[in-house]
């Protein structure tokens, strides 16, 4: 070890109070870079890996795909592995449905079709049967047992007339209990069989695909290119199904890593102010020892490396043991967070994925981040200490007490002199260090309170609220696009709504129903507005009278009244539209055609104002019109939401009710307001935990500020303390005097951070409105955690005074005053 | 009334021990006169300073006692002692130690203002004055030269009309010229405020100008 690292070692093992200081920021700072990181690609890793579990693993599937273009498809470049699936038969049970389907090996795989026992059907007369469909067929039997299967061929115009055939049992598949709640089971035959019973003409796969080299790809990219791959082939994007679950697990939205680096960014940021500040005032006192050395002959490089190495030594310790810590925090804390929070089927393999540690948490290139961006941050606060130490001169170290150049020759001062006036002016004496200490002390504070004004925002019970005006809500549960099942169009429900005058009479003489209050929709395309090369879809809201005051409230362009749009001709928008068509505005006509169960007619509305409406009125609809208009529009009542208002106490007998009543119907659901609180509480609560916890240890990276703050103010002056109480200072006083001081600070620190915390809370509270974010709808002072602040600053704030003067009154008076050094 | 101002009996104060115990100050009895000019003169390590900071309830001996007007310091608890110390004593350092962030007048008002009382405006302007420094009273003490500097100690320890000024070396920081300026300033005043000035020094010629002179050598006390 040369000289220099002599030195830096030496100082390193002096400066012990300071060190830990700058190791316990280090240190968090590494925790936090690790943590975050680590804890953000766990839970990614974690929901890949438990889709790709739980879900077939294809990223897209063609229905309806002939033998020629099954053939073209499999050789297309954009095609990693293709599989096919044909439908056969069906055998005929009661209340429900059972598919006899062959898959080629490649689907297989691709859906996951794994075997209880035996081995996948071979030959023309074999068959795989599950448990379930035995039960069904009231037959008990095995592997390599003889069935007697009846079965409907699938033919292009339906089912064919029932046959039946012996079919040898080679293998027993799962049954799940999805499959037994549908009553929905599908057995699998061979090719021989399948080729048999459809001829080639009339086989119409289902192919499902991998996208080649969709890795690097996002969910939208792959999308993109199944559908062009689709229009080339011919394929109706009717028959384009995406394997949803598993592309939005697998291929991550950019927006996410944007996220994580940010908040990697304000690590950072506090790391470095705080490792910064901590070497900056404790250089003060070094500095006359970095003085001594350059009068003994050291160069100002050889000062420079001596400051670079002690700092370095402190990280090349504190760095391990935030990755040590860092390690076994990320791993409880994703298993809490799966075990707190993650109580649906996929929540629960993701769990028990972490907990078996079968996914490697753990990554390399984490570690090798967060000690090369630690590395940085120390390096990047030791640069002003080193220019500080290795610019002065020795006769200049000699008298350095920290003060930056002070061009002050007089002060006007205090005619009599108090406890005050001298902390007054100590304070003063270095503005700037003074000012900076504040701000950074602050910055940890302001972004508290931003955090905790969105988190107080984000109010379960208010967000329920603004989406569901009443206890109850009685919905149809129409489904758009699916061919499979046009009969769950809205258009054709509409014809025969459930939602009618029968169901009205029956739900309103429930005991404690109060009142039922009915809104209309009706599906529309936008005629100037596409969505790819087809028009726009979206709906018209239609309202009834009791919420003409709610619509009108939330007008935010325009004017206009309920009775107003009675007309027919005028339309009210919802501002979310905007987003869509930034450039309609009042004023414009929008022409749409209306899908009203009778076929579609066209129809013109001059938008007459945009509204910022609540959920609970539009339902997530893109325009608003009186219901009667809608009704009206429609020739038939369009009744799609029924709001029930309950008696208080009689909420849970009206819904135990309503849901006897809704029991066998198909087309409707029923949400209740508390489940619709219990599902915004544990969302808020999930992030709110997150956020308090990341709060907490950039808080004790600020606090690691405030106490290096504190004792080296008292460090730097201990000899000018010594004269104080010479001259007459009592210890109370001293006391009082810290004490005051650091009132300073802590009203410094509160004021910056309630006053700019709570102005920036608001902001940000008024951008997360404004773009929907967490469906914040109302501003909420956060009360309790401003209280928590200011507590938990003036406790630390009291606890320091305590431990400096503890650290104060080691030193006797006289050893104070005789030395400067 | 007695007629000492300061008294030490059989005070002791030992540093370490063992083999390697110093004896600062060693069984030493000693009186100072109400008024005039005290030297205590000794050579480096002799114990001067030990003494001065006992004598000033600084620090606290081994055993003995100070008595100051009569009064034994050290039976005051520390909170009563630093009333007591910032009524009757002055003191007056080596480095002046003033605080960089007061100017003039408030380092000299500091003392008054820590005893919760108001400053006798016209006693003190007629104390710069005397010692020079009228026009710097509103200057930071890192703007004046040594010399003014030391001015300034000395107007902050006479400002509360401590019946004792305590100095220790105060002209070791300052040129010969200015040395005998001081001095003879200090002199002048406690002569006209009646206060009894103990000044410790290690130069022969400075404890010739004082009334009276004592003489430390390895802890002990040596009348003269």
């Amino acid at each position: 070890m040369n000289t220099v690292s002599q030195t830096a070692w030496a100082n390193f093992k002096q400066n012990k109070g300071k060190n830990a200081l700058t190791g316990i920021a280090v240190i968090l700072t590494t925790l936090l870079l690790f943590v975050i990181p680590t804890i953000g690609f766990g839970e990614i890793d974690a929901q890949k890996a438990a889709v790709n579990e739980m879900y077939p693993t294809f990223h897209g599937m063609y229905r309806d795909v002939d033998e020629d273009t099954a053939a073209e498809l499999r050789h297309r470049a954009e095609v990693e592995v293709m599989g096919l699936r044909q439908d056969v038969a069906q055998i005929p049970i009661e209340d429900g449905t059972v598919l006899m389907i062959y898959v080629d090996e490649t689907a297989q795989g691709l859906g996951k079709i794994g075997l209880e026992e035996g081995y996948l059907p071979e030959r023309g007369n074999e068959i795989c049967v599950s448990e379930g469909i035995l039960e069904q067929l009231g037959i008990a039997a095995g592997v390599g047992d003889t069935i007697r299967v009846p079965f409907q061929v699938i033919e292009p115009d339906g089912l064919g007339l029932e046959q039946s055939e012996d079919l040898v049992i080679t293998g027993i598949l799962p049954t799940t209990k999805e499959q037994k709640e549908t009553n929905a089971y599908f057995a699998l035959v061979s090719r021989d069989l399948m080729e048999a019973r459809q001829p080639r003409e009339s086989r119409r796969y289902r192919a499902m695909f991998r996208v080649a080299g969709a890795d690097d790809m996002t969910k939208d990219a792959i999308e993109e290119i199944m559908e062009d791959m689709a229009a080339d082939l011919g394929v109706p994007e009717g028959d384009v199904v995406s394997n949803g679950d598993l592309l939005w697990a697998n291929y991550v939205d950019p927006a996410f890593y944007t996220g994580v680096v940010c908040v990697l960014l304000i690590v950072v940021l506090a790391g470095i102010m705080t490792i910064c500040s901590i070497y900056y005032i404790s250089m003060i006192y070094k500095v006359q020892e970095y003085g001594k050395i350059k009068a003994l002959g050291a160069t100002k490089r050889q000062v420079r490396q001596m400051v670079f190495r002690e700092g370095m030594l402190v990280a090349g310790i504190a760095i391990p043991v935030g990755l040590a810590l860092g390690t076994v925090l990320s791993k409880m804390g994703l298993r809490y967070l799966w075990m707190s929070f993650g109580d649906n089927a996929q929540g629960k393999v993701m769990a028990q994925i972490i907990s078996q540690g079968r996914i490697p948490l753990w990554k390399p290139w984490i570690y090798i981040m967060a000690v090369a961006v630690t590395l940085v941050t120390v390096a990047v606060s030791l640069i002003r200490p080193m220019q500080i130490a290795s610019k002065i001169t020795p006769v200049e170290a000699m008298r350095y007490n920290g003060d930056m150049k002070i061009r002050q020759e007089k002060r006007k001062g205090h005619r009599e002199m108090s406890l005050t006036a001298l902390t007054g002016a100590n304070l003063s004496r270095n503005k700037k260090r003074t000012l900076l200490t504040v701000v950074t002390l602050s910055l940890t504070g302001i972004l508290f309170m931003v955090l905790s004004t969105v988190l107080s925002c984000a109010d379960p019970r208010e967000i329920a609220r603004a989406e569901m005006f009443d206890d109850l809500l009685i919905s149809v549960e129409s489904r758009s696009g699916d061919k499979m099942h046009p009969e769950r169009e809205w258009t054709a429900i509409c014809k025969d709504d459930p939602l009618n005058e029968d169901l009205e009479k029956e739900i309103g003489s429930i005991p404690g129903v109060k009142k039922i209050t009915r809104s209309s929709e009706l599906h529309v395309y936008l005629k100037d507005l596409m969505d790819g090369d087809q028009f726009w879809r979206d709906s018209i809201i239609g309202i009834p009278k009791e919420y003409a005051a709610r619509m009108e409230d939330s007008i935010v362009q325009g004017d206009v009244t309920y009775e107003e749009l009675y007309q027919g001709d005028k339309i009210l928008m919802d501002k979310n539209m905007l987003h869509w068509a930034p450039d309609w505005k009042v004023g414009d006509t929008v022409d749409m055609i209306l899908e009203t169960g009778d076929g579609q007619t066209e129809r013109s509305f001059e938008i007459a104002a945009v509204a910022d409406m609540p959920e609970g009125l539009r339902h997530y609809a893109g325009f608003l019109l009186p219901k009667e208009v809608v009704d009206t529009l429609c020739g038939r009542p369009m009744d799609y939401y029924w709001s029930v208002d309950t008696e208080k106490d009689q909420t849970e007998n009206a819904e135990q009710s309503l849901r006897a009543i809704l029991e066998g119907q198909e087309f409707l659901g029923l949400e209740t307001y508390e489940e619709r609180v219990a599902y915004n509480e544990k969302n808020s609560g999930f992030t709110s935990q997150i956020c308090y916890v990341f709060m907490a240890v950039l808080g004790g990276i600020g606090i690691m500020n405030l106490v290096n703050t504190m004792i080296n103010s008292i460090y730097v002056r201990r000899r000018e303390l010594g004269i104080l109480q010479a001259i007459g200072l009592s210890e109370k006083q001293m006391v009082r005097m810290l004490q005051l001081e650091g009132m300073f600070y802590t009203a410094g620190t509160l004021g910056l951070s309630l006053s700019i915390g709570s102005l920036a809370g608001y902001l940000v509270f008024l951008y997360a409105r404004e773009n929907g974010i967490l469906g914040i709808v109302g501003y909420h002072y956060p009360v309790w955690q401003a209280a928590f602040l200011t507590a938990v600053v003036f406790v630390i704030q009291l606890a320091l005074t305590y431990l400096v003067m503890r650290i104060f009154r080691r030193q006797s008076m006289i050893e104070r005053i005789r030395f400067s050094d | 009334m007695s007629e000492w101002i300061l008294e030490t009996v059989d005070l002791c104060k030992y540093y370490g021990s063992g083999e390697n115990i110093v004896k600062a100050i060693d069984h030493t009895t000693m009186h100072i006169q109400r008024g005039g000019f005290t030297a205590i003169v000794g050579r480096s390590g002799s114990g001067k300073s030990t003494l001065l900071h006992m004598l000033g309830a600084l620090d606290r001996p081994d055993s003995g006692k100070v008595l100051i007007e009569g009064k034994d310091v050290f039976s005051l608890k520390d909170e009563q002692l630093a009333v007591f110390r910032r009524r009757k004593i002055g003191f007056i350092f080596q480095d002046f130690n003033l605080i960089p962030s007061l100017n003039v007048w408030e380092n000299i008002v500091l003392p008054i203002g820590l005893d919760k009382k108001k400053a006798d405006r016209g006693f003190i302007l007629d104390l710069a004055d005397k010692i020079g420094i009228r026009d710097k009273l509103s200057s930071l003490p890192n703007t004046l030269s040594g010399g003014q500097q030391q001015r300034v100690a000395i107007a902050r320890a006479l400002a509360s009309r401590p019946a004792i000024i305590l100095a220790d070396e105060p002209t070791g920081s300052l040129d010969s010229s200015t040395e005998l300026e001081v001095i003879s300033l200090m002199k002048a005043c406690v002569n006209e405020y009646g206060q009894t000035l103990v000044m410790i020094t290690h130069d022969e010629t400075i404890s010739q100008m004082a009334d009276r002179a004592l003489v430390i050598a390895d802890g002990k006390v040596v009348s003269r």
